[in-house]
């Protein structure tokens, strides 16, 4: 690979990254190639002697969002899965991590599906109770339902509203397990 | 070695390296390539993450027509080498107890 082709690449896979943060990169980069050419490697060898460009850029982003200087991590972190799925040593560290996240992100919905179906079935069912008017017993039914209901309607809206700072926070984590793998690669 | 304490070594090694003089990159690269494994791809988050720290300053220089990007150590930097010299005598202390329990 030629330099301007590399500095393209970088350029082009951490686009999603922040222009601040990658024209950074590109600069770093830039002189670390023109300082190995002035020593004596010719541009392919040069470039050649930085790795594997995919392995490069999934760790510039990595650090990126670990560091908090990405807006959206969570998207961050799905842009590093897709640079990973393109290289094929990171391959399988790309499935696990892809894994990983439909999990978590299935668990988030269900939870609020279920908090929130089951928040409108209790009201309906206390509503009910007062359709088969039973006296006393319809009220109290239906004042249960209804505490019932107060209290799964805010679970629900916590976890709408935390799940997504919760994801956030375990993607910094995760990126930073593959950061470490990634390294560990490396050797 | 440990991923986690490679990384805090580095650091320190990249900061001491610039206590002795201002340096750019690739330089840094080559006098601590010797002692450490240390690569370009590993340099650059360490460089940033010092900058951010405020443990470093940059500037650029011109150089055969082309900018040089330069790193110099701030006091602070400079503090934090101390820091770790000083807590490094308690692991060392450490190391000769797990050694002496070992035998």
């Amino acid at each position: 690979m030629k330099k301007l082709e590399f500095l393209n690449f970088l350029r082009k896979n951490l686009r999603h990254f922040g222009s601040n943060n990658v024209n950074d990169a590109i600069s770093y980069y830039d002189e670390i190639i023109n300082e190995k050419m002035r020593d004596g490697l010719n541009e392919y060898d040069a470039v050649a002697s930085l790795g594997e460009p995919n392995k490069l850029v999934a760790d510039t982003a990595s650090e990126m969002v670990e560091n908090n200087k990405v807006k959206n991590p969570s998207r961050g972190a799905l842009y590093i899965l897709g640079i990973l799925f393109m290289s094929p040593v990171l391959f399988p560290l790309a499935m696990v991590v892809l894994t990983l996240y439909i999990v978590i992100f299935t668990v988030w919905i269900s939870l609020i599906i279920a908090f929130g179906a089951t928040s409108i079935g209790l009201v309906i069912g206390g509503l009910g109770a007062l359709v088969d008017w039973n006296g006393g017993a319809s009220l109290i039914i239906l004042g249960c339902c209804l505490i019932g209901a107060v209290i799964l309607f805010v679970l629900f809206w916590v976890t709408v509203k935390y799940g997504k700072d919760f994801i956030n926070l375990i993607t910094i984590k995760l990126v930073r397990k593959i950061k470490n793998i990634n390294q560990r690669g490396t050797k | 070695m440990d991923i986690q304490l490679k990384k805090g070594m580095l650091e320190i090694c990249v900061l001491a390296e610039l206590q002795k003089q201002d340096s750019y990159g690739y330089q840094i690269i080559k006098d601590l390539s010797n002692l450490i494994e240390i690569s370009e791809s590993t340099l650059y988050p360490i460089l940033k993450r010092l900058e951010q720290k405020n443990s470093l300053t940059t500037f650029t220089l011109e150089y055969e027509g082309r900018l040089r990007k330069y790193y110099r150590i701030t006091e602070y930097g400079k503090s934090r080498i101390n820091e770790f010299c000083d807590e490094w005598s308690a692991v060392t202390n450490i190391i000769n107890f797990i050694k002496g329990a070992k035998q």
